[in-house]
């Protein structure tokens, strides 16, 4: 930390880790693109309250009597439905702002609990090694060897509907993979030098794990955590499209979707589409962002 | 008295086909063949299996019960061709001669007595027909073609009771399970169809029995298809696989409207759909009532009838009808359809006032309102749809309303348990008569006797109970519709116990060249059926 | 080798008990299927006399041991709802999804290899980019979504296909099929597309860098300067290197392909087990939700412990790894 001082000030940003880091990602323009997507609509899902027009959770504001109108079709008390409205009398436009918010909350949320449960059991497996370990990893191994949305719909079935249900299946679906990842790479710093020195310098556990391994792990999780928002995303509206997810009344995209889908071959495709085309926007951006961080941390293809 | 139908023409009871035959003279049918896209699959094709319409419409095909109910539920004669009964409750029914089933043994008295004898015996049955056959004391055969039973009170419901009993042989089905009814073996009935084949929850197929003893069978033969999905029914039907469809979706009406091949065909069901209230709670279910903060109120709310005058008078019927149900259904003002047995003529639909509704709920000391949770199942798009609006019209006029929709699998255990206090129900009333409606939902609850089964807001009302059980053992009918209308007249327009909200239609759509009798009884089965000219 | 896969096999029985005690209770939970499936009019004494009768009012752990003991002799039970054995209702669905699963994944390896394989040669082309950015919208959109696209494209606005349901079938030794009519397989194009769109960008992403890695391997440097024809270069060299690898994930992708054909048939209300699988959860029908998972989870490890196998008995390297 003593000599850092005197050469900051004078490294130019391309040379900074962030600045490199910035510079070989932004090699690739898709996923340049993909990050600035992905910022708008974060942004966008977030003000989503400021910016719709209607809020759709507030049954004042919807009117039936309005529904199943077409885009750009003006309701009963004068406004302008952008996207049309749903079988609700929902305004579409403000039904799709709060369903993407509702989509990244239940994802990032969801991401959140899985991410430090799934890092506590990988460094927990690493460290205490044995039986633990062992039984950690068949739990590990079991759960990656089912296909996600089966277990997300298993878990769905038994507890039922609901915002912090749905956060707990997707939780539950996707811990196994930070758990394992970060034991791969809690096991390699641990036979390090340094950390058998600290041991030896009877440094508590904790402090090992928290100060020394746990900052080495981080660049894998970060990719992981990046592939697994899009699947979050995507595992949470397949299940609100069979019905399993979100209450109807607060609808994410995919039950919009899903609300949509029996009035598709009737000719009111509107219902369907916008959701349906703000969820393929978000899930494909948020994709080509982690495709290009997992490609930059694979060594195999820096040759 | 007697019930003596002196017709033997079986398909012709409907009045379209009565024109149909005048015009026609005794002209053979053509020789067609009809192709069904049906909603739903029958859980089993044994008779005695389970009590669900898509059994009962499939199997009355090949077997027939005593009695025959017809498109506007009211029974007739069928196997047996006419009855007495006495006053103290002891009926005779006089069965038909010379019916054979289809294996060409005669159809005897004694056939009655084993088909009566096998309903409780029907294990795993998720609802058993015994309940059809509950007001029955005992039974015998006192000759080949004379029925003697014995009720237990003067149970003015037998005759539409015995319509969904359906008769089978003893010489066939002795010893015979379930499974030999899905495989084709026991099914030999004396009905219009004989059974062909099915490959069950996919397809089923029947042909004409050339000896029915009725009306010569309009087809000669019959396929029935199971497509499940909306779409998929609709495409079928317009591509030209199928002839004739049920449960023609909503959104589906106008594009087969606007085609001129196409036809609808619809009535009104015995199905009502309304708001059950938690009456019986001194205090709120938790969380089902609160102030506007949130908290428990300390008095159930719905305890004040005019706080449920309020909320009938809140909802705008015929906007929920027009808008929310694309016309699919008619504004309720009753428990049982206009048309029904015991139906009050003199009970309007309540009129929609907003105004009034907020007037009424400040007078019950609720001028700011307060915060109710409204539940129903997901499963059925159209109490879906129906709940979003009940919810905005209630919160429109003060009571802020949270809407909880779940599957069919867990709305009804929870509401069995009493978890919700305000619930949007439907109910059929599958007898014809408002009687079993009355005693199924208003009836104060009351397990041993099977009444107030389905009353889950708890609603009670000794008066009415007085009128309905009087009504059951009334066999005049005049004097027990009265009854059953006055006791009507309390439950809604007086108590506003229970909110009914629409009355759902049932469509069929054919190409044009078949001509279907929608029944209210939402019977889809190829009896209905006939061949247009 | 051996001790390997008996040990896998333990491992199989144990997931196996625990899942199958974990659906069980599961639907256990939710409720009571005789009150979903009574009568409205149904009185308590009617769903009690019911419920005994189906054992359902014992605790947990003895309808789970008894359905058990019922296991060990082959015997699936009946389904609550129709009364039928569960293997009857399962194994009458299964050439429905059969047909789709074996159909997509017949498009997903005839596409998506080829294209991988040139896009794996010529990496640098303006095209294999394309490719590669395409392939993340296939793998990372959920299946409905596809199916939703396909549906408005082929079936709304440009009527050139059927939009849902299974088409005419033809009945082979009593089994019935629909890709043996041209009805039918017009019925299966879009469902089968669906299903494949995921593991076809999967293929072409495998297919396309492990052809980038082979193709800068040190023997095809030196076959391209003995001077070998480079078609002959990429078939016969490089290719069966990428294979192994490609050949695992078809193994292994066949348990999402039944996974995702649970989401395709609810889209195109195809009439396949994974339609019978959310019908079932709908009506509470235990014995058919538990015969599935079983069903599923056993062919899922089954294949598996093939695809181990192949990998052994086709690259000696791996069995220390998979041994150790």
């Amino acid at each position: 930390m003593t000599s850092t001082p005197l050469a900051r000030p004078t490294m130019r940003f391309s040379e900074r880790p962030l600045g490199r880091f910035w510079r070989e990602y932004s090699q690739s323009h898709a996923a340049v693109f993909g990050l600035v997507m992905t910022l708008i609509l974060i942004a966008v899902a977030f003000l989503a309250p400021l910016i719709a027009p209607q809020d759709p959770y507030d049954l004042m504001q919807v009117d039936f009597m309005d529904s199943e109108l077409p885009p750009g079709a003006i309701g009963g008390a004068g406004q302008t439905y952008v996207l049309g409205t749903d079988a609700n009398g929902r305004d579409m436009l403000s039904a799709l702002l709060f369903g993407l918010r509702a989509s990244f909350m239940v994802a990032l949320s969801s991401l959140g609990i899985a991410l430090v449960f799934g890092t506590l059991m990988g460094l927990v497996s690493a460290y205490a090694g044995r039986w633990v370990d062992s039984l950690i990893m068949r739990i590990v191994d079991i759960q990656m060897s089912f296909p996600t949305i089966l277990v997300a719909m298993m878990l769905m079935v038994t507890f039922g509907r609901g915002i912090d249900k749905t956060i707990f299946a997707l939780a539950v679906v996707q811990w196994a993979y930070f758990a394992r990842n970060v034991r791969a790479s809690a096991l390699v710093e641990r036979s390090r030098e340094y950390v058998l020195a600290a041991q030896l310098a009877q440094v508590p556990t904790f402090r090992i794990l928290w100060r020394h391994i746990l900052p080495n792990c981080l660049p894998p999780l970060m990719v992981i955590a990046s592939i697994q928002l899009a699947s979050a995303v995507s595992i949470e509206a397949s299940l609100s499209f069979l019905g399993l997810g979100m209450p109807v009344t607060q609808p994410s995209l995919g039950m919009l979707i899903s609300n949509g889908f029996g009035y598709l071959l009737g000719g009111k495709y509107w219902i369907s589409v916008a959701p349906g085309i703000a969820l393929g926007l978000t899930v494909f951006s948020l994709s080509l962002m982690s495709d290009r961080l997992r490609d930059m941390f694979n060594p195999r293809l820096k040759r | 008295m007697s019930f003596l139908d002196s017709s033997r023409m079986y398909l012709a009871r409907t009045a379209t086909s009565l024109v149909l035959l005048a015009a026609l003279g005794a002209a053979p049918v053509l020789a067609q063949e009809l192709v069904m896209g049906m909603a739903s699959a029958p859980t089993s094709i044994d008779p005695h299996f389970h009590a669900n319409s898509s059994n009962i419409s499939m199997t009355g095909q090949v077997f027939e019960g005593l009695t025959w109910k017809d498109e506007f539920m009211q029974p007739h004669a069928s196997l047996a061709e006419s009855w007495d009964v006495t006053e103290d409750g002891v009926w005779t029914f006089h069965l038909r001669q010379g019916v054979t089933f289809h294996n060409g043994e005669p159809f005897t008295a004694d056939d009655v007595v084993f088909t009566f004898d096998r309903l409780p015996t029907i294990t795993d049955s998720p609802s058993p027909f015994t309940a059809r056959l509950a007001d029955i004391e005992s039974y015998r055969a006192i000759d080949e073609h004379t029925l003697e039973v014995v009720t237990k009170g003067a149970a003015p419901n037998l005759p539409i009771n015995l319509a969904d009993v359906q008769i089978v042989s003893r010489a066939v089905g002795e010893g015979k399970t379930t499974d030999d009814y899905v495989t084709g073996e026991a099914m030999i009935g004396t009905g219009p169809y004989k059974f062909v084949s099915a490959r069950i929850g996919e397809v089923y197929e029947f042909a004409r029995n050339d000896d029915y003893w009725g009306e010569t069978p309009a087809w000669e033969t019959v396929t029935q298809r199971v497509i499940g999905s909306d779409p998929a029914r609709v495409a079928a039907l317009l591509s030209g696989d199928v002839d004739l469809i049920s449960d023609v979706p909503v959104t589906d009406f106008s594009t087969i409207e606007a085609n001129p091949d196409m036809r609808l065909w619809s009535t009104g069901t015995s199905s009502i759909a309304f708001i059950a209230i938690d009456v019986e709670h001194e205090k709120p279910i938790p969380g089902q009532a609160t102030d506007l903060a949130g908290n428990d109120l300390p008095v159930n709310p719905m305890l004040d009838q005019r706080v449920r005058h309020a909320l009938s008078m809140a909802i705008d019927r015929v906007g929920l009808v027009e808008r929310g149900l694309s016309n699919d259904a008619y504004p309720a003002s009753q428990l049982v359809p206009e048309g029904m047995f015991g139906f009050n003529p003199d009970i309007p639909v309540e009129p929609f006032d907003l105004e009034g509704a907020k007037a009424l709920l400040a007078e019950a000391g609720y001028p700011d309102g307060f915060k109710v949770v409204l539940s129903t199942s997901n499963d059925d798009t159209m109490r879906a749809r129906s709940i979003q609006a009940v919810a905005q019209m209630w919160t429109r006029a003060g009571v802020q309303t949270t809407v909880e929709t779940m599957p069919h699998a867990v709305f009804i255990p929870k509401t069995n348990d009493f978890e919700y206090a305000h619930m949007i129900h439907s109910w059929g009333t599958s007898t014809g008569e408002a009687a079993y409606t009355l005693r199924g939902i208003a009836g104060t609850r009351d397990h041993e006797h099977g009444i107030g089964t389905s009353n889950r807001g708890r609603y009670s009302n000794p008066e009415v109970d007085a009128m309905v059980t009087e009504a059951s053992s009334t066999v005049d009918d005049a004097a027990r519709e009265e009854l059953l209308r006055r006791a009507m007249a309390i439950v809604v327009a007086e108590d506003y116990g229970l909110i009914p909200l629409y009355n759902r239609k049932a469509t069929w759509a054919s190409n044009a060249s078949v001509v279907y009798t929608p029944s209210r009884a939402n019977v889809s089965n190829a009896l209905f059926a006939r061949p247009a000219e | 080798m051996t001790e390997m896969i008996i040990r896998r096999l333990l491992q199989s029985v144990v997931t196996l008990l625990v899942l199958s005690f974990i659906t069980f209770a599961g639907i256990y939970l939710i409720g009571n299927p005789m009150e979903v499936l009574a009568d409205e009019s149904a009185t308590a004494a009617q769903i009690q006399a019911a419920t005994e009768r189906l054992g359902l009012d014992q605790p947990l752990w003895v309808q789970y041991w008894h359905y058990m003991e019922r296991l060990f002799a082959g015997d699936f039970g009946r389904s609550y709802v129709t009364s039928l054995p569960v293997s009857t209702m399962i194994l009458q669905r299964l050439p429905a999804t059969l047909e789709m699963t074996v159909i997509s994944l017949l498009i997903s390896v005839g596409i998506g290899l080829p294209l991988g394989v040139v896009a794996g040669v010529f990496p640098k082309s303006r095209w294999s980019r394309g490719g590669s950015v395409l392939s993340v919208l296939g793998f990372s959109l959920p299946n409905f979504w596809f199916g939703l696209m396909l549906l408005l494209c082929l079936a709304v606005w440009f009527p050139i296909l059927p939009a849902i349901g299974r088409g005419q079938t033809v009945e082979v030794n009593g089994v019935a099929w629909s890709f043996l009519t041209r009805d039918g397989l017009a019925h299966l194009a879009m469902p089968a597309l669906t299903l494949a769109i995921g593991n076809m960008a999967l293929m072409f992403r495998l297919a396309k860098s492990g052809m980038q890695e082979v193709m800068l391997l040190d023997y095809i440097k030196l076959a391209r300067i003995k001077g070998l024809p480079s078609r002959r270069i990429v078939v016969v060299h490089a290719l069966r290197n990428v294979m192994i690898p490609i050949i695992t994930i078809i193994g292994l992708e066949i348990g999402g392909l039944i996974a995702g054909s649970i989401i395709t048939e609810t889209v195109f209300a195809w009439p396949g087990i994974g339609k019978l699988l959310i019908d079932s959860i709908n009506m509470l029908d235990r014995p058919v939700v538990v015969a599935y998972m079983l069903i599923f989870t056993f062919t899922f490890v089954l294949i598996n412990l093939i695809v181990d196998i192949c990998y052994i008995v086709l690259d000696p390297r791996t069995r220390e790894a998979l041994q150790g």
